[in-house]
């Protein structure tokens, strides 16, 4: 349903932090904008009484607060606590209820450290990487005792590789990138390895693990010369420099830098 | 004085004097506030003085004596200044027209003999003799910065007091039009309340029919009374006709009023019928709401509906922003929503008793592109006259996900009818 949804409910002047993504919130709006785009992040860090509290305080919901602090006490169901803020300035259309509905009745049904891994992606989506980072480790902890598919745990490795090659801890990405690859060869985790050994290792050494890198994997057909060549490119480019402008504006540029590294690292 | 909280305050604010009525529930009718105690003394001038070396100020009569004490400052012309915008500069500070409107509010208001008397209003209707944009900016100002929200306070004049009074009394009066005689020092001036029962809500307007100056002698008087009756009253039935003003005396007119009763007319006088019909209409907005099916209407009156189809809940609602039927300058409203698949705004007109819409489309270019619904729109609405009004929409972004623009996007929509060619 096209059109504007009038805002009857008021802008808390002292607004909700949602630790998870390290962001404020001041309306319902966001509220139900964050919950509804973030399933996997709705757990105890955000279903507490503190938001009860803020929903009572900040947005004058006393009803909701009211409901909400009841699903909380009978510890029940994600949806419980959730679908009454939806319903209270219908955000959602109802298809939209309904699918969402499903949807948080599909994750609460899923296992563990599906739910687990599902977090730590939302909060790469979202720059969180030294909480992304969390999440893939106890995953990783608990592979000896369970019995994880290759192909999961092999996507819980590369994914970890990304959030520490966000972070800059390369020799952590490029140890992730190579375990995601042993566990589980495709052409994506080939890739990753090499450009991860590009910016980790000096022009010599790099050659060398290039090398070694083909002698062990040519055969399995993931690590084609068609992907060397393309990573050797990539290198080169990467050597050569690339044309940039210089933003007019440095400090501002500076202050998103600084914002972005304390969110990804709070 | 019975009453002490929840105030409705009719207030007249005229050139050279003003009154303060307040609403007596238990008597149920308006009541003007004395200057001094003991006396029937109500009107006050409307000036203030102030002395520097005490830092006071003083109104009315009070006034009168400090203003002309060494040091005192004398301010007579707070009308005036409002009625016509600026400044006027008092001891060593530049003051707005507002600023010292406040000061006599403040200071007036105080007749009322209540502690903390802002606090205790639940209404106040300011009445002027004519209503400018100046005068209205600056009694809304003054008002609002004395502690008052929007919707505590309203300015009408006259004439639309003259309206209020009317229908606040019994039906008998005002079964057919009414005519108003108004008796102010040499000036006699005749309006004429009438309805036009074809439509819905029923209309209706207050016509001043002339002045005339009131010559001396009492045969004379009389006369000019009953010419000016004549020509009011000509070509209508009517019900009541008022008598108001200080220089009003039933016996000089009685000859006049004799003749006019025998017209089957009946004739009522009322002293300070101006600010108990500002009265009544705080009472009336604020707690009675009786009027429902009549709309007073004069030129300053919009006459168009401007609204917007919005999403309230589940579902779509036809939210009125501003009213047919309401005064272009207390016509305003302001609302926040957020857009939803939508990157401009749409909003329908609906001409007063007539059921036909039109749209007027508002266009938002250069709308920051972001996930739908994460836009957040205030939108103002302000009539700069009867005919025009002005749209203001400001991105207020999505809190810290997507932080606010504050761009404003505005347009003017014709709150004319459309005429067919």
């Amino acid at each position: 349903m096209a059109g504007y949804r009038l805002c009857r409910v008021r802008a808390a002047e002292i607004p909700f932090f949602i630790e998870s993504i390290s962001t404020n919130i001041y309306t319902i709006e966001e509220l139900c904008f964050f919950l509804h785009n973030n399933i996997p992040l709705v757990d105890a860090s955000i279903m507490n009484r503190e938001l009860t509290r803020w929903v009572a305080q900040g947005l004058g919901l006393t009803k909701l607060s009211v409901t909400m602090e009841q699903a909380l006490a009978r510890q029940a169901d994600i949806s419980d606590f959730v679908m009454p803020v939806f319903r209270e300035i219908g955000y959602l259309s109802t298809t939209e209820m309904a699918s969402f509905s499903k949807s948080l009745s599909e994750f609460s049904r899923l296992p563990l450290h599906l739910r687990l891994k599902m977090k730590g992606d939302a909060l790469v989506r979202g720059g969180k990487y030294q909480a992304a980072i969390r999440s893939y480790r106890k995953i990783i902890e608990d592979a000896g005792e369970y019995n994880f598919r290759p192909e999961f745990l092999a996507g819980v490795w590369y994914n970890l590789g990304v959030a520490e090659m966000k972070l800059m801890l390369f020799e952590e990405g490029l140890r992730a990138f190579t375990c995601a690859y042993d566990l589980h060869p495709t052409k994506l985790h080939a890739r990753a390895c090499m450009r991860a050994l590009a910016v980790t290792k000096p022009a010599g050494k790099f050659s060398e693990a290039m090398e070694e890198i083909r002698s062990r994997h040519t055969e399995d057909g993931f690590l084609s010369e068609e992907l060397v060549l393309e990573t050797l490119e990539a290198v080169g480019i990467a050597e050569r420099g690339a044309d940039t402008s210089i933003p007019e504006d440095i400090s501002k540029c500076v202050q998103t830098w600084m914002r972005e590294y304390r969110n990804a690292t709070g | 004085m019975n009453e002490v909280r929840e105030l409705l305050i009719g207030f007249e604010f005229g050139r050279e004097t003003s009154v303060i009525c307040y609403y007596d529930r238990k008597s149920e009718e308006p009541v003007c506030v004395t200057t001094k105690v003991g006396t029937n003394l109500f009107d006050f001038p409307s000036i203030l003085a102030y002395v520097p070396s005490k830092n006071e100020w003083h109104f009315g009569l009070e006034a009168e004596y400090f203003g002309k004490l060494p040091g005192g400052i004398m301010v007579s012309s707070v009308y005036d200044l409002a009625f016509r915008g600026g400044s006027i500069r008092v001891a060593d500070r530049e003051m707005e027209s507002f600023e010292l409107l406040r000061v006599f509010f403040l200071e007036s208001l105080k007749l009322l003999g209540i502690r903390n008397v802002v606090q205790s209003i639940s209404k106040i209707v300011v009445t002027t003799r004519e209503i400018s944009a100046p005068l209205v900016f600056a009694v809304r100002r003054a008002l609002s910065s004395i502690g008052l929200r929007v919707g505590q306070y309203s300015i009408q004049d006259l004439r639309e007091s003259f309206y209020y009074y009317t229908y606040s009394q019994r039906p008998d009066l005002w079964t057919r039009s009414v005519v108003l005689f108004t008796f102010e020092k040499r000036l006699l001036t005749a309006f004429v309340l009438s309805e036009k029962k074809d439509t819905n809500p029923i209309e209706v307007g207050v016509q001043t029919c002339g002045s005339v100056r009131i010559p001396d002698g009492e045969e004379e008087k009389n006369r000019a009374l009953l010419d000016c009756a004549a020509s009011a009253m000509k070509g209508s039935a009517f019900s009541g006709v008022l008598m108001t003003g200080d220089s009003f005396d039933p016996e000089i007119y009685k000859p006049a009023c004799d003749d006019l009763s025998r017209e089957r007319n009946r004739i009522y006088f009322e002293d300070d019928l101006f600010v108990k019909g500002a009265c009544y209409a705080a009472y009336e907005q604020a707690e009675r709401h009786a009027f429902r099916g009549r709309v007073y209407m004069s030129e300053s009156r919009v006459r168009m509906n401007v609204g917007m189809d919005m999403i309230v809940g589940m579902n779509t609602v036809a939210v009125p922003l501003i009213r047919a039927g309401s005064s272009w300058f207390e016509a305003s409203e302001s609302c926040e929503f957020i857009l939803d698949d939508r990157d401009y705004l749409v909003f329908t007109l609906q001409e007063m008793g007539s059921s036909g819409r039109r749209n007027f489309r508002m266009d938002l270019p250069e709308l920051p592109k972001r996930p739908n619904r994460t836009t957040r729109i205030r939108l103002t609405l302000e009539c700069l006259s009867p005919e025009v009004c002005e749209i203001r929409a400001e991105d207020l972004g999505f809190g810290d996900f997507y932080p606010a623009t504050h761009r404003i996007w505005k347009g003017n929509v014709s709150l004319l009818p459309e005429r067919a060619d």
